[in-house]
């Protein structure tokens, strides 16, 4: 792995120059889901999908809720880290984690909160979510962060990784780690849990220009070079695609190589962007992209395929 | 080591039946037909180093068009490659102009001449630039090389011309300047190093 996670006193040896890249960072979620539910109320506003996107406003805004009301806490694993450090693995491996029941509680309270004020439809998934036996969580859980979407219901899905997310971002703010980025190019998955990303991000301030990876599951983002596939790597055919403007705030960045696309964000162009939001609410791009012959290879967390 | 590639999802396939927005009861049926109001369109970024000086600035081009063999794509923006380990991103004023540079109108398209005596520029081609350098060289070469220096040894050195070389060389291009400049005997070399 190309971004490689050290125990956080091997960084002063290992950081050449404070001018260097900064190759991960790590998710705040004390504040990130309510800016997260605002941004999506906000694009709600006069949108084809303004109802979709006020419940999946309503979401974020649960998340932030609980990552106040019940805060997870990292455990301690000093010898797990240390391993993984030492064997280049992810230290939140979304599979290789061992997971408490604390994410399971998050997910009923989670349904709980949200079951007021829901639709029917919703209502009766909610209720189908707080009715099923733990094991049956378990299993869901595995699945869809094992990538097999297809094991798990649609409908539920969102809401269980809206509870694994909340759990696993946690964790992830708690990491004493730093990382450095060494040669090679590996950088398609999370450094830290080795989950999709949601979308890329141009951002701006200390990091203005840079491209980070928003990961999908722990929210932390990690740094790629531009104007290459965020999948496989290739440069020789890259495209830039948008639907308004030839450099829109949310852009298709599509490779001619692996045939997949990933979106791109500019903050520079919209400071408000959110990658979940943003890419929730510009899913006409994703419709036109996929009769371009293109195929997605990022995981919105808000939006599971059938 | 991770070597598996992503997933990849096809979101909008079949109308989005089975995804989670109908699952849920809330797609609304003019959002796939929202689609053909926009007008969709590519453009690329390219990789490059500043032309200037030997600094050797990453740059980022923007340009319109799929690079298609019959499609004209045209840049519309450069700006300071934010990863390159020279300028992370930043670029001086006359690098900053390089779109206008580009688009430029007095931009030289074409060899040139100014006879000696002359006050104007006459265009050649390229053929004839080509040739009458040959000849300046080989004029000047045969007249000032010097094979033996006053003490008999071998030197094989050409004193009366120098050779400048552009700033945003490759390796390669350096390689090509040395084996030329060198295998004349011409000892007065330099680059273009400063703006």
């Amino acid at each position: 792995m190309s971004i490689r996670i050290v125990p956080v006193e091997q960084l002063a040896e290992r950081q050449a120059a404070s001018l260097d890249i900064i190759p991960l960072l790590l998710p705040q979620p004390a504040t990130l889901y309510r800016q997260r539910a605002a941004r999506l109320q906000q694009l709600a506003a006069g949108h084809v999908m303004a109802d979709y996107l006020q419940l999946a406003s309503r979401i974020a805004e649960a998340q932030q809720q609980l990552v106040h009301s019940q805060p997870v806490l990292l455990p301690l694993r000093e010898d797990y880290f240390r391993q993984c450090a030492e064997h280049g693995l992810p230290p939140l491996g979304a599979m290789a984690w061992q997971r408490d029941g604390q994410w399971r509680q998050l997910l009923l309270a989670l349904c709980q909160q949200l079951s007021a004020t829901a639709s029917p439809a919703v209502q009766q998934v909610l209720a189908q979510l707080q009715a099923a036996p733990a094991e049956q969580h378990e299993k869901a859980a595995q699945a869809l962060l094992s990538g097999d979407l297809a094991a798990v219901d649609s409908g539920q899905a969102p809401f269980i990784w809206a509870a694994l997310s909340v759990y696993f971002s946690q964790l992830a703010g708690q990491l004493k780690i730093a990382a450095v980025a060494e040669p090679g190019d590996a950088r398609h998955l999370c450094p830290v849990c080795a989950s999709a990303p949601v979308a890329s991000i141009v951002h701006q301030g200390n990091e203005a220009g840079l491209r980070y990876l928003h990961c999908s599951l722990c929210e932390s983002e990690w740094h790629m070079v531009r104007a290459k596939c965020s999948n496989c790597e290739a440069t020789r055919d890259i495209g830039y695609w948008s639907l308004q403007e030839a450099h829109d705030a949310v852009r298709g960045e599509s490779c001619g190589d692996c045939g997949s696309y990933l979106k791109i964000l500019s903050l520079d162009k919209d400071q408000q962007a959110e990658a979940v939001a943003d890419d929730l609410a510009s899913l006409a791009l994703d419709a036109a992209l996929e009769e371009q012959g293109f195929a997605r290879s990022g995981l919105n967390p808000l939006l599971f395929p059938g | 080591m991770q070597v598996n590639r992503r997933q990849f999802f096809k979101l909008c396939a079949g109308g989005m039946a089975g995804s989670t927005i109908a699952t849920l009861g809330l797609l609304p049926e003019k959002a796939m037909a929202d689609v053909r109001s926009y007008k969709l369109m590519r453009a690329s970024e390219t990789r490059n180093t500043c032309p200037y000086c030997s600094v050797g600035c990453g740059i980022l081009m923007y340009s319109l068009g799929d690079g298609a063999k019959n499609a004209k794509s045209e840049i519309f923006h450069i700006e300071g490659d934010p990863d390159h380990p020279v300028n992370r991103g930043a670029l001086c004023p006359k690098g900053a102009g390089l779109v206008d540079f580009i688009h430029s109108p007095n931009r030289l398209k074409y060899p040139e001449v100014r006879e000696a005596g002359s006050n104007e520029w006459k265009r050649l081609s390229w053929d004839e630039a080509f040739t009458r350098i040959a000849k300046h060289i080989k004029q000047d070469r045969d007249a000032n090389f010097t094979e033996k220096n006053a003490d008999g040894v071998t030197v094989n050195r050409w004193l009366s011309t120098g050779f400048l070389a552009a700033s945003a060389s490759s390796n390669e291009a350096g390689w090509l300047t040395h084996k030329f400049t060198r295998s004349l005997g011409m000892l007065a070399v330099d680059n273009q190093a400063r703006v």
